[in-house]
């Protein structure tokens, strides 16, 4: 089943190219600054995301191609990304040794048809925990107007920063932030439907938005055995599962971008989530959880600033007590500089070195034991420095150092530090 | 380019730096309770490791979870192996009337509280029915194969009911009525009553780790085993298969007989030394015994050696700020176990930075704990406030050596 679907997905974003003929005469149209920045070379949109010269989501659109074709009647291309890293953790002087960790590769393509009215996007990663390929996302979009685009089908979505923008090159980090990972699902997919479209304010701001409507996530945030209130578990990697309640839940973004800036965006991920009923007698009533991030990017001088603040609110069966967390909250700042511009390797010079530093915190119980009135812990903060070549726009080559402060929920602590190479590249 | 092998140099050396001085360090032996004691074959060293994993097992309900508990694994309690935390009490409660006649109340769930429950059950309240309640917490769990092994004869020579010598501390050995399953050991003997002596739990009624244990499956967590198949009161659940094997449950008990004692620090810090000498001379040692030895037991190591709990295993009357008016075995309600002393230096380190004393938590310092001793303990207690701000240091400092 899942096999033909993606079989379907890439017969889907092939079509245009199967019928158009080559064309490369540029786009016409050049009243908006997206349309500007397609026509780019690829290599400065990469460096254009990191410099804020696009949003957010005309990035997805627009990666780095393996084969790409333009014709009279759209455009085609498909592409790939991977990552791999090596690492050494130790926690209070025990470590697991030295191993290589095969991060991921995905697969995506993109095609547009109909003077990019519509648009298909599809990523097919590969699933470590279950070691499958896992359809990421495989939407279509409609675009009636530039503020009014349909869109619906396997969505990413748009949850904070990196959910739709994990792409492993761009980030001088190997892991992704806390926040990103394990309040907000990694690169988590839906099915839905919904709205998304971008108004330009003036000639250097713009709106954008994205709001579906989706099945939702599941029971496993608090039926596991961590036992934690963890909501990446709810994230089924089996898209395909009946939702298990009847109900909807709701996603959204809404960011105001500044061109040559950067962009701020509140995003909103809410719905019920658990399972009421087993084998057709009801055991809980219906309980919801929301997340809502504020995120940023912002190039200044040189400099690039990211930021993330997500806070959960989690309906908890009564029962599990203060076991599972009804509230969690997690944020990241990021500062990344390049401090050699310009270097010349393997015959190139768009070669950067980029020195970085983020600091993250995840309180995945936040609140206060009935007990005693003092903190429920069950909180890391974490701080990580990094380096990274940026070679080109395609490949990245990272040196990471992590430290990490994990308490247990009562408070007792656990130090772990690590060290990372990893390398991360388009194809 | 001459930059970048600069800056490639500088950045390997960092990380190879890095790696002998910023990943974080091995904690010192003496500082935690994990691990064997002396002497084990390598075939009790892989029970050990059994039994440690089974001790930090979590338990969901496609387990056998509940469907009403308090906790979900015996660590979570037993954090560390130390002492444990309010978040992670057990209540008790039962009905006491004017004739001193306890009634458990367990056709109303007693007499333990399980708080928790599983997905489609209700979690307990205390019934209204109940006229006392305690709050406990767990003892530190190390050393305890040695407090197993301790011949009966020693216990009972200990125990001064009628306290002849005049030092106003009477120790009674708690006697109790052991569960179908229990099996002696060759060092038990039971009373003319059929009971035997209870030394585990802060009420001294459980008579050996397994029968502890069993105990704590079932009520804590509502695991059945071969030997509690029943789930706790008020599960209303049809009988099953156990949840745990019986191999489990004896590596289980297996780990916790074989957990070294608690290690201890700056022994011959002159004032440890000092404080260890107050300790006998306003006779904390009357109840916290410090030194006790085993008889002949299940392995070599744990066989006719001589250790220091800090605990004469027997019940006191602590007074009436300890009496919680609910109790359980052979104690009165004022009566308590008395606490084995040993790990109290390195308690924070399993109560989240904090310390809660006593046994439900209500001492948040040493100093605290002491206050609150009552009872037969109160001669002690005086003498210890009459103690110099100096020798009371000392004897703190002692107390955190252990
Ligand atoms: C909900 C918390 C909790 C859980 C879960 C729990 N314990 Fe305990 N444990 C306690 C408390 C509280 C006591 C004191 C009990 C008493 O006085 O009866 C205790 C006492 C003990 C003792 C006796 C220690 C002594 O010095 O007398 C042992 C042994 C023990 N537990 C083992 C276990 C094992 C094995 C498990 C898992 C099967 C377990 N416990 C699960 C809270 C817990
Ligand atoms: C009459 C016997 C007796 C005497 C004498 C006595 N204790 Fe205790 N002690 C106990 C009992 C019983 C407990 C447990 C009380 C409870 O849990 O509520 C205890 C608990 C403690 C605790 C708390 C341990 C823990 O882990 O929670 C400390 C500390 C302590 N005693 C220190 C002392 C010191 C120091 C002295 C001498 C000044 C002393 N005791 C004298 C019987 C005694």
């Amino acid at each position: 089943m899942k096999k033909y679907l993606i079989i379907i997905c890439v017969l889907i974003a092939a079509v245009p190219m199967l019928t158009g003929q080559v064309n490369n005469s540029a786009n016409e149209d050049k009243s908006s600054i997206w349309e500007n920045l397609k026509n780019d070379r690829f290599s400065d949109k990469v460096l254009n995301v990191y410099n804020n010269e696009i949003t957010n989501n005309q990035f997805r659109f627009s990666r780095p191609a393996l084969f790409e074709q333009q014709s009279d009647k759209g455009s085609f291309s498909i592409g790939a990304y991977a990552a791999a890293n090596t690492q050494y953790f130790v926690t209070e002087g025990e470590g697991e040794g030295l191993h290589f960790v095969f991060q991921n590769i995905n697969f995506y393509g993109h095609s547009s048809f109909h003077n990019d009215k519509i648009k298909l996007i599809s990523n097919i990663g590969f699933d470590l925990n279950t070691n499958a390929l896992r359809i990421e996302e495989a939407a279509m979009s409609i675009e009636f107007h530039p503020a009014f685009q349909l869109r619906g089908g396997i969505i990413l979505p748009p949850m904070g920063y990196f959910n739709q923008n994990g792409d492993t090159p761009v980030s001088n980090f190997i892991d992704l932030p806390m926040s990103s990972s394990t309040i907000i699902p990694p690169r988590f997919s839906d099915v839905g439907l919904g709205v998304s479209g971008y108004v330009d304010l003036e000639e250097r701001m713009a709106i954008t938005y994205e709001l579906y409507a989706v099945n939702g996530l599941q029971n496993e945030i608090v039926d596991n055995d961590i036992p934690r209130t963890a909501i990446p578990l709810g994230a089924s990697t089996n898209i395909f599962r009946a939702d298990n309640n009847s109900k909807l839940s709701y996603t959204g973004r809404i960011g105001l971008h500044l061109k040559s800036l950067g962009e701020i965006g509140l995003s909103y991920y809410g719905g019920a989530y658990n399972t009421t009923a087993i084998d057709e007698i009801e055991v809980d009533k219906s309980r919801s959880l929301n997340i809502t991030a504020i995120d940023g990017q912002f190039a200044v001088a040189n400099v690039l600033l990211k930021g993330e603040f997500v806070l959960a609110n989690i309906d908890v069966f009564e029962g599990f007590g203060q076991l599972f967390g009804d509230r969690q909250i997690g944020y990241h700042l990021e500062v990344n500089y390049p401090i050699l511009t310009a270097i010349q390797l393997f015959g190139n010079t768009d070669n950067q070195l980029d020195v970085a530093l983020r600091y993250e915190k995840a309180d995945y119980n936040v609140g206060v034991f009935e007990q005693t009135s003092t903190n429920i812990f069950d909180q890391t903060t974490c701080l990580r420095l990094g380096a990274a070549l940026r070679m080109g726009s395609k490949s990245t080559l990272k040196a990471n150092y992590t430290y990490m402060w994990e308490n247990d929920i009562l408070g007792n602590q656990a130090k772990t530090g690590g060290i990372q190479f990893g390398y991360a590249t388009y194809f | 380019m001459r930059n970048l092998t600069y800056y490639v140099t500088i950045i390997s050396i960092l990380s190879v730096l890095a790696c002998n001085s910023i990943l974080p360090g091995e904690v010192e032996e003496n500082e935690v309770l994990d691990g064997t004691i002396e002497g084990l074959s390598l075939e009790e060293q892989i029970h050990f490791g059994e039994g440690d994993e089974a001790f930090a097992e979590i338990f969901t309900s496609e387990m056998g979870l509940g469907p009403i508990f308090v906790e979900t694994s015996c660590i979570s309690c037993h954090v560390g192996d130390g002492r444990g935390h309010p978040f992670s009490e057990l209540v008790r409660f039962s009905h006491i009337d004017a004739q001193g006649n306890v009634d458990h109340l367990e056709s109303l769930g007693g007499p333990q509280l399980q708080h928790r429950s599983i997905l489609g059950y209700d979690a307990e309240s205390i019934p209204n029915e109940a006229n006392g309640q305690t709050s406990l917490l767990g003892p530190p769990v190390t050393g305890l194969g040695f407090l197993e092994a301790v011949a009966d004869e020693d216990i009972i020579a200990l125990a001064d009911p009628d306290d002849l010598d005049g030092d106003g501390i009477s120790g009674r050995v708690s006697y109790v009525f052991p569960p179908d399953y229990y099996e002696p050991f060759a060092h038990n003997i039971s009373n003319n009553e059929g009971k035997y002596i209870g030394r585990f739990g802060r009420k001294a009624k459980a008579v050996n780790l397994l029968t502890q244990s069993v105990e704590a499956y079932q009520q804590d967590m509502g695991i059945t085993s071969e030997f509690q198949p029943a789930e706790p009161e008020g599960s209303n659940i049809a009988p099953h298969e156990p949840d745990i094997s019986t191999d489990e449950l004896q590596a289980v008990v297996f780990y916790l007989q074989t957990l070294k004692v608690p290690p201890r620090r700056n022994e011959n810090d002159p004032a440890v030394l000092r404080g260890e000498a107050i300790f006998t001379n306003i006779n904390c040692s009357g109840c916290h015994t410090p030194e006790l030895t085993t008889t002949d037991f299940i392995t070599e190591g744990l066989s006719n050696k001589t250790f220091h709990p800090y605990t004469d295993l027997l019940l006191h009357d602590m007074g009436p700020e300890l009496d919680d008016n609910y109790t359980e075995g052979s104690a009165t309600t004022a009566e308590w176990r008395t606490t084995p002393l040993w790990g109290l230096g390195l308690a924070t380190d399993a109560q989240g930075g904090n310390l809660f004393l006593m046994h439900d938590g209500r001492a948040r310092s040493i100093e605290e704990a002491i206050e609150m001793h009552g009872g037969e303990a109160s001669n002690s207690r005086d003498a210890y406030s009459a103690l110099s701000a100096g020798e009371q240091v000392d004897l703190i400092a002692f107390l955190n050596s252990l």
